[in-house]
């Protein structure tokens, strides 16, 4: 078995400490893998064990498999595409009952399954006593009793996997699913035996007929697309399903999904009476102590804004002198030492300087800004302050069709957008989920900090920034609200999701966790630097500098051979004015490429908002991503000197336009048409082009009109 | 004068969620809202018929209970329509 390669899927709760088992078993060196089929990223970390290669896949951390959220979706459709040679079902065991009951799903699921009984140590301070080899037998998996956070068990753990994946049918044939009970159990079967026949559902025709009671849609779906050749039979089979929902109505009178949930949960009490011995009652004074003055109905608000305001704080003040540096060592010392020593003036020159590292630095100089912010939030997270804080947000979120946890994607989002996004994937209601992807992009992420230092620093007396700069940020969170709400009220109409969450007790968190979670959303942005920054830097360029005019460059030519003629005894005067013809020229160059072109053409529809052509060129580049408008209007300007630090492009955007465009500018950018890697990012997530498109039409909409109405009524004042 | 049928006198008679004091230890009766809401809650542990602890219920914070050993926190919109037995 040299090498074999065994793939092993780690299932858990969220809070049961998987992630620190995933960390424990990897070393917390992962990649995000990439599944077709799969709309989502999964982390994926390699190691060896037995003379065995394993692939340790970590799957979202959920309560059960039914198709409520995305993250249960994607994890359940894992195992089921992917057929990992073997799961881990990390429990904690000091919340032992609520983490059985994903087991008993995976127990139906029909693959090998390892028990990791994790935060041994917590029960056991708690005096629970588990009865290991007893509880394995019952419920015919193996059973390891883990302190993760500590390291201790992963060797045996492992071990186990290899052996289990080795022994691969025999470890299914003993797994014990649970009973539901004579009557229903009866009606599992007859519907078990009835997919059997399909050879595509043999593998697992307890899961399917469990999945057909309790009427799950996807599942559904499902099997239209794999039995679909033989719809006559499938049609039988969910008739059958159907009938026997009623028949358990109209024994039970509930609904038969609520009956089999109820029957788990007996299986596992069962289970546990068999097993667990209380010795001590089982204490959470500590947390309870916390909670009494945190999630307080007078304090919880000004509490959690001072957490906030501490989080915003400390990104600042270590970040900024950070990103002073890299700013300096790439736009300065970067970019200064390769103009002097790259001689000659080829493309590649050109493009490697004012294209690739301009472009991708700009992004790159605010990573110590995401990342301190991204750490924050991983520290409230795993401390497990954010289950408050969304309970504490709820009462607010909900006046505005949102959704308490709605408010962690939007934290995430002041950072970068994109795992925002992503991190929405937690809400279970779908209407709740697309309303808060849709009006994250108005949380002014780490990318739109270059415009606004940008224009403040030109237009703007140093004591106006902080509160300028937070008076931004706080028309974008007004707007949010007022658009979540309209667009609860219109296009995703209905009512919002119940608030029902666990509350974990406060814990310690591990600084590999904590690197963990900060590292992980942190790359989705170096990767957006990396790829569509890059991309859209070297396009930008281009087209800022082609097509050229051989006519332009001619008559400069004669024009500065004039020049030289006329002022031969004067060189002072001469300097000036070639000056003055080199900037004349650059300018008609500039407009005669496509981006000035296209500026040009829009130019009408910029023009209420007291925005030129130029700024309009820079606004083509910031759809890439909104930092490439800094990017891009330096390019514009840079007429004679492409190297010039942003002090002189503060000159000439000061000696161009007034503070009120200036403005305008700041507030178009926080508002108007995402970037693309949002865009793409919730086509993916929000299920569809059709809310990628929506997203993009109604922003740039929202931008124009209210940046118009801005600097209309601005110009009555200024 | 009439009296409330689901009043606070009255042990046996089902009374919603917010009416239940820190301490109590009820019995799910009924969950008044749509089968998914149900479903959700049967998978979170919250079954008909299930007990549960009220650990903390007070108008200046969450209604937090403590349902097979996990405490959850409930939203201030749903405990009007989650209906209980005290035990």
């Amino acid at each position: 078995m040299d090498g074999k390669k065994i793939t092993v899927a780690l299932a858990g709760n969220p809070n049961s400490g998987k992630t620190c088992v995933f960390n424990a078993i990897t070393g917390g060196r992962e990649k995000v893998g990439n599944y077709p089929g799969v709309t989502v990223d999964l982390k994926e970390g390699f190691t060896s064990c037995d003379g065995a290669d394993l692939r340790i896949v970590d799957l979202p951390g959920t309560y059960s498999l039914t198709a409520h959220s995305l993250d249960e979706v994607v994890a359940r459709n894992f195992i089921i595409d992917e057929t990992p040679d073997v799961v881990i079902n990390v429990v904690d065991s000091s919340n032992f009952e609520r983490n059985l009951y994903l087991s008993t799903q995976l127990l139906e699921l029909g693959v090998p399954i390892i028990i990791a009984l994790n935060m041994a140590d917590v029960a056991k301070s708690r005096g629970l006593r588990i009865n290991i080899p007893k509880l394995s037998k019952l419920l015919g998996v193996p059973i390891i009793s883990t302190v993760a956070s500590k390291g201790e068990g992963m060797d045996e753990l492992l071990q186990t996997a290899v052996a289990t994946a080795n022994a691969h049918d025999a470890a299914i044939g003993k797994l014990r699913a649970p009973n539901y009970g004579t009557e229903i159990e009866q009606h599992v079967r007859e519907l078990a035996e009835m997919a059997g026949r399909f050879d595509v559902l043999s593998a697992r025709p307890r899961w399917y007929a469990t999945k057909l009671l309790e009427n799950d849609e996807k599942t559904i779906e499902r099997l239209r697309t794999i039995v679909g050749d033989d719809s006559e039979r499938l049609d039988e089979l969910l008739g059958a399903g159907q009938k026997l929902r009623r028949h358990i109505k109209g024994l039970y009178g509930d609904e038969a999904e609520i009956i089999l949930a109820d029957r788990r949960y007996g299986y596992i009490s069962g289970a546990c009476t068999e097993t667990i011995k209380q010795t001590v009652e089982a204490r959470h004074s500590r947390s309870d102590q916390i909670d009494k003055i945190v999630t307080n109905r007078i304090l919880g608000l000004p509490i959690f804004a001072a957490m906030m305001y501490l989080v915003f704080q400390v990104t600042f003040l270590l970040g900024n002198p950070i990103v002073d540096w890299l700013d300096l060592l790439i736009n300065e010392q970067l970019i200064g030492f390769l103009s002097a020593n790259w001689g000659g003036d080829g493309i590649l020159r050109d493009l490697v300087i004012h294209g690739v590292i301009a472009g991708v630095g700009a992004v790159l100089v605010f990573l110590p800004l995401i990342v301190l912010l991204f750490l924050g939030v991983a520290f409230l997270e795993d401390t497990g302050y954010m289950a408050r804080a969304a309970f504490i947000m709820d009462g607010v979120m909900h006046k505005f069709g949102l959704h308490g946890k709605s408010f962690i994607p939007m934290l995430i989002g002041f950072g970068c957008t994109v795992p925002g996004v992503m991190a929405a994937r937690t809400l279970d209601n779908r209407r709740d989920r697309i309303t808060t992807i849709l009006v994250l992009p108005l949380m002014s992420c780490g990318a739109r900090m270059p415009i606004y230092m940008l224009i403040l620093a030109a237009f703007f007396p140093a004591k106006f920034h902080t509160p300028m700069l937070w008076s931004i940020y706080v028309i974008g969170i007004v707007l949010a609200i007022f658009c979540a709400k309209i667009l609860r009220l219109t296009v995703l109409r209905g009512e919002a999701a119940p608030f029902v969450m666990e509350l974990p007790p406060y814990r310690l968190p591990t600084i590999m966790g904590l690197l963990v979670h900060m590292g992980e959303r942190s790359w989705s942005y170096i990767r957006k630097a990396g790829t569509i920054i890059l991309a859209a830097s070297v396009i930008l360029w281009v087209i800022t500098s082609y097509p050229k005019s051989s006519e332009i460059e001619r008559d400069y030519e004669i024009r500065a051979a004039a020049v030289q003629v006329e002022y031969q005894n004067s060189p002072d005067a001469l300097e000036a004015k070639l000056g003055e013809i080199k900037a004349e020229t650059s300018s008609r160059e500039l407009q005669y490429t496509v981006a000035g072109r296209v500026g040009h053409f829009i130019e009408p529809v910029l023009k209420p908002m007291g925005f030129d052509w130029r700024i309009g060129t820079a606004l083509i580049g910031a759809t890439a991503a909104k930092e490439i408008f800094v990017t891009q209007l330096g390019i514009v300007f840079s007429v004679d000197d492409p190297d010039s630090e942003s002090r002189t492009l503060q000159e000439k955007l000061q000696a161009n336009y007034s503070p009120l465009v200036g403005f305008c500018i700041m507030l178009y950018c926080l508002i108007s048409m995402p970037c693309i890697a949002t865009f793409a990012v919730t086509v993916r997530e929000a299920g569809g082009w059709k809310w990628g498109f929506f997203l993009f039409g109604y922003l740039t909409a929202l931008a124009w009109i209210v940046t118009t109405l801005v600097y209309q009524a601005g110009q009555f004042f200024v | 004068m009439m009296v409330c049928p689901a009043g606070k006198n009255s042990p046996n008679s089902s009374l919603p969620l917010k009416d239940a004091s820190q301490g109590d230890t009820v019995k799910l009766m009924d969950i008044r809202g749509g089968a998914r809401l149900q479903h959700r809650l049967a998978e979170m542990g919250l079954t008909p018929g299930t007990e549960f602890k009220v650990v903390s219920n007070s108008r200046s914070g969450p209604c937090v209970v403590l349902v097979k050993g996990t405490r959850m926190m409930i939203g201030r919109g749903m405990i009007d329509r989650v209906f209980v037995v005290r035990v």
